[in-house]
């Protein structure tokens, strides 16, 4: 065989694995379809071991006290938490056995209040300056990714037709192959190939498949073309002229009626998860904001933000949106149409998760949102 | 490997699946290009003047009046997602095999996507083919280019389409993702940018983006011209003589740039000991390589930086389809099976 024909072959070789891999490396089975019959015996004595740290901290709690007027408010800016929030404890590992202890040396002298008044008032949520999942030694198993939009909504096209259902499929389907490595973690997609699924049934999926951690993949569109900017949003109430508009563009088509949003509201108060919710935010952003500057001097740090985005607010446990940049961006655009860009930034949502999921890691009190004059320049 | 004999029902086909121009080569010998329109008519007077149900191609650019008109491969890939511009990708793709005389037949297909198509397009278009044959393969558009004309090593090979310019380092494996680049401004972004140019200057006259796709492709120049371009335009109905030379040279520039710098980097970031044969050979193809002087120009503009050597491609219009009918040919059965 000649060197030329030895090529071909190798070439030909390395075409037929591209395909291969192409059509096997499929993300898992459609969530959607799987039930809850799916989770694994470990997972289950896991949320017996969980139900039953948490009886035994509701009971600790009855021991502690701890001033209304010293707590933050549930959404202050995010500085103003962030800078309170140093994390003496591994968070989200399943240590609570050896911090527990710890929790309660600092409880001591307080004056002692009933559990009945601590749930009723909803005191055991404001118990800490710490994460409570810290507190409680929670653990992520399985984490959730959503590529936003898919089938008859394409969300955000560029100039040059880029479809932002695309763009973030791609990305989910690179960040799902990735957080794959990791064996400690189950991690599934609200949906991968080009379907419709409404905010209601992301919401289901994720409840369904008790998802521990949910990540929604966004891009972003601005009136002004010039601007490009990063930013990640966790649930909260606080609604800037900016968010507005965001809120309402990833709100469209939710099929939740009033009653049932007014319902998700009254959830609003699980501390628990707008606290990890808005760390996880931060890791996100940083991670994301990090790489991003390495393409473009200019893009904008817009900060970690609360909104009220449905696919958030139904969820049980920490999540957040990410808009990784701005589609009517055109250089941005043009570099999302990249395979290596968007690998890329699968790699930094990849470092986000781990970041957040390392006991060791600070968040950055820097992470704060810009306040944006939006404006058109399409004209 | 299987025998790909006429006598056999098996037939082996490339296509190049193109934002404006679709062409597809076939085992059989039987070359066909396609203009990427699918028409529905309107109403039912559209139909019965037409007698058709569904119209391709050039027909059906030449009847759009009558027609919903879809180009459904902006970019060369499915674009909108909906179900009828997936019926017209399917409904294009049956005609591209039907033209290439594979209806009934056993099909084994190759299709050239652009360079950095997503991978939910390569499964979409995977899935579009996959209706008509048996076994299909998706590979880089620039990569099937290279691999049809045999440079398999140490070059570069910029397919300029109308959708997209990509582009393809070989050295020797498949390229992947690292190796291979896609801007958005290509031929269309020409088509776009002289429709403006002569909408300013020329407010007067009727120009449409056909119209000024067809300046493009007949007088298309990049660099300096020596003859003057001169074209009558609608004014009133009536038509008058404009020099619009300056308006189509701007226009056909509009693509160099990011060319020149995406060259730069690619080559950059190859192996330093490779760069200076990979600068000595870069192919160009696809129908915006037929521009007049791009080659030459594109070399004067790199010498500022490290000398290069840009040349065109003999029939770029059919390179890529005749290099996926090449690979697929070349493809061994063993490799097809575990598809």
């Amino acid at each position: 065989m000649t060197q030329d024909s030895t090529l071909k072959q190798q070439i030909l070789r390395g075409v037929a694995a591209q395909n291969f891999a192409l059509e096997r490396n499929q993300p898992p089975p459609d969530p959607s379809t799987q039930t809850a019959r799916t989770r694994t015996a470990a997972q289950r004595r896991a949320q017996i071991f969980f139900g039953g740290v948490l009886l035994i901290a509701l009971l600790l709690s009855s021991l502690l006290e701890r001033p209304a007027r010293n707590e933050p408010p549930i959404s202050p800016p995010v500085a103003q938490q962030q800078t309170t929030t140093e994390l003496p404890f591994p968070r989200l590992t399943l240590a609570a056995p050896e911090f527990a202890p710890e929790a309660l040396r600092r409880a001591v002298d307080r004056p002692q209040k009933s559990t009945d008044a601590l749930l009723r008032g909803g005191d055991f949520l404001q118990f800490s300056q710490f994460p409570l999942a810290t507190l409680l030694g929670l653990s992520v198993r399985t984490i959730l990714i959503d590529p936003g939009h898919g089938g008859r909504d394409p969300g955000a096209i560029g100039l040059n037709g880029t479809q932002e259902k695309d763009l973030v499929l791609d990305i989910a389907l690179r960040l799902y192959a990735r957080l794959q490595q990791h064996p400690h973690y189950r991690v599934l997609l609200t949906r991968d190939h080009d379907r419709s699924l409404s905010l209601r049934q992301r919401v289901e999926m994720a409840n369904q498949m008790q998802a521990d951690l949910f990540l929604s993949l966004h891009f972003n569109v601005l009136p002004q073309r010039s601007i490009n900017l990063v930013e990640t949003y966790y649930f909260g109430t606080e609604v800037t002229k900016h968010t507005a508009a965001i809120v309402a563009k990833e709100n469209r088509g939710s099929q939740i009626t009033m009653n049932e949003f007014n319902t998700l509201m009254a959830q609003v108060g699980d501390r628990l998860k707008i606290q990890e919710s808005r760390l996880f935010a931060t890791a996100i952003q940083r991670a994301l904001f990090a790489e991003l500057r390495q393409h473009d001097p200019h893009i904008i740090d817009a900060g970690i933000k609360s909104a009220p985005f449905l696919v958030l607010l139904g969820l049980r446990v920490p999540g957040v949106l990410a808009e990784i940049s701005c589609l009517s961006h055109p250089p941005e655009e043009e570099r999302l149409n990249s395979g290596q860009y968007r690998e890329r930034i699968a790699a930094a949502l990849e470092q986000g998760v781990l970041d957040y999921l390392d006991p060791s890691w600070h968040p950055d009190p820097t992470v704060l949102g810009d306040v944006l004059d939006v404006r058109s320049d399409l004209n | 490997m299987s025998d790909p004999t006429s006598t056999d029902d098996l037939l082996y086909m490339g296509i190049d699946l193109g934002t404006f121009r679709s062409v597809v080569a076939t085992s059989s010998g039987q070359e066909a290009a396609v203009l990427s329109y699918v028409g529905w008519p309107k109403d039912f007077v559209a139909r019965r003047a037409l007698g058709k149900d569904i119209v391709y191609g050039a027909e059906a650019l030449d009847q759009r009046q009558a027609l919903n008109l879809h180009r459904p491969l902006q970019g060369g890939v499915l674009r909108e997602g909906t179900a009828l511009d997936e019926q017209a990708v399917a409904a294009l793709i049956g005609h591209l095999i039907e033209v290439g005389g594979g209806q009934g037949r056993r099909l084994r297909v190759a299709v050239g996507v652009p360079a950095e198509c997503l991978r939910i397009n390569k499964l979409a278009m995977k899935q579009a083919v996959g209706a008509y044959a048996e076994k299909m393969i998706v590979v880089s558009e620039p990569f099937a280019v290279a691999y049809g004309l045999g440079t398999l090593n140490n070059a570069v090979i910029i397919d300029i389409g109308a959708g997209t310019v990509d582009f393809c380092i070989m050295h020797g494996t498949v390229p992947d993702e690292r190796d291979q680049r896609s801007l958005l401004s290509a031929g269309d972004a020409i088509d776009q940018q002289l429709y403006e140019r002569l909408r300013e200057r020329i407010p007067e006259a009727t120009v449409t983006m056909n119209m000024a796709r067809q300046l493009k492709e007949t007088y298309g120049f990049v660099g300096t011209s020596e003859k003057l371009v001169k074209v009558k335009l609608p004014v009133s109905g009536k038509m008058v003589a404009y020099n619009i030379t300056d308006e189509i040279s701007h226009a056909c520039a509009y693509i160099v740039p990011p060319i020149i710098e995406t060259t730069m980097r690619l080559i950059g970031a190859a192996d330093p000991e490779y760069q200076p044969r990979l600068r000595n050979n870069i192919l160009l193809s696809g129908g915006c390589s037929q521009l007049r002087g791009l080659a030459d120009y594109l070399t004067r503009q790199m010498e500022p930086f490290e000398p290069c050597r840009f040349r065109c491609i003999p029939d770029p219009l059919n390179a890529g389809a005749r290099g996926a009918l090449a690979l697929v040919k070349d493809m061994p059965e063993e490799f097809f099976n575990q598809l």
